[in-house]
């Protein structure tokens, strides 16, 4: 019952508010993880360049992804390929740990598909 | 706003404008000369909303809106520039 | 509000801005590649200016201001990024090479 909720036309409004208030949220923190980076001299950045696949996005989701990748500060889309739909992803904090970070991407991607789309199947609801 | 306040904010300020203006002078590649060119942009605006509250300008928010619309204009013609008028 | 809570306020989100942007202009002399550098760059352009914008809105406020405010900032992050990715599409392009420590380098296998 709950699924079927969250997963119909009626719950959109409540999704888009929450994907919004999750990102500004993830916004904050990363530019506070940048702002400690710069200021303590031991630290160093770990930065990595990762690619990302990602088939199952419209031209207009893409263009939005990208533009929320590029705002948090510590990532960055480098290029774009839109016809393979592959992108090249520069993250401050990757540490070597490639699966992480895409990882990462992969659950902003899913948490954008979540607010995005009007109708989502159940699975893909994020909480 | 207090005196104390003003002098802390433009010195901050502009300890980012030379720190920056060294990097446009220095930077190894256009690449960086134009983010670092981007960072003063940023502090203009800065600057701009800083002045407007102490010397109460009404349009204040006006300026700082366009700037906010119109600021990336710049970079995006240096990339282009940097290019070389390819895509 | 009272005029001093006002004061306090204000000038509290104004100094955390110019100390945002301070930074993000160290950041330019120590990270040591030109997509760190527009990393640290983003700092400034999103958090710093959005909080010199509040500032700017608590010390004046009116309802008039508050929604210039909140269209200036969301303008102002969406075009900064649009800014920082051509900025950075463009460095790739023109063949700047990402510093060594940059341990999964996928673009630099790939091609």
């Amino acid at each position: 019952m709950r699924g079927s909720f969250f997963s119909s036309a009626w719950s959109w409004p409540l999704r888009l508010i929450g994907f919004f208030g999750w990102f500004v949220w993830q916004f904050i923190v990363t530019s506070l993880q940048v702002v400690t980076l710069v200021i303590i001299p031991s630290k160093k950045p770990k930065p990595g360049i990762v690619s990302l696949r990602l088939d199952d996005l419209s031209d207009t989701e893409l263009t939005i992804l990208i533009a929320l990748i590029t705002i948090t500060p510590d990532t960055l889309v480098i290029a774009v390929d839109r016809e393979k739909r592959e992108m090249f992803v520069h993250g401050m904090f990757v540490d070597g740990d490639a699966e992480g970070f895409r990882s990462s991407l992969r659950l902003t991607h899913d948490r954008l598909i979540t607010g995005l789309r009007p109708k989502v199947k159940d699975k893909e609801v994020q909480a | 706003m207090s005196i104390t306040i003003l002098v802390i904010v433009l010195s901050l300020l502009s300890l980012a404008v030379v720190v920056a203006a060294i990097r446009v002078w220095k930077g190894p590649s256009s690449g960086n000369s134009a983010v670092a060119g981007d960072l003063i942009f940023f502090v203009f605006i800065g600057a701009v909303a800083v002045l407007g509250v102490v010397f109460d300008i009404d349009s204040v928010m006006d300026i700082i809106l366009i700037s906010a619309l119109l600021g990336f204009l710049s970079v995006l013609s240096l990339a282009r520039w940097m290019q070389g008028g390819r895509r | 509000m009272s005029v001093e809570m006002t004061s306090i306020f204000g000038s509290g989100f104004m100094v955390l801005g110019a100390f945002i942007i301070a930074t993000a202009a160290i950041g330019l002399i120590k990270l040591p590649d030109v997509y760190t550098r527009t990393s640290a760059v983003g700092t400034a352009a999103g958090l710093g200016v959005s909080f010199m914008i509040i500032g700017v809105v608590i010390f004046d406020y009116s309802t008039l201001n508050l929604i210039k405010g909140i269209i200036a900032i969301i303008a102002q992050l969406i075009t900064s990024a649009i800014g920082s990715f051509m900025l950075a599409r463009a460095s790739y392009m023109t063949g700047g090479k990402p510093v060594e420590t940059t341990v999964p380098d996928e673009l630099a296998d790939q091609s």
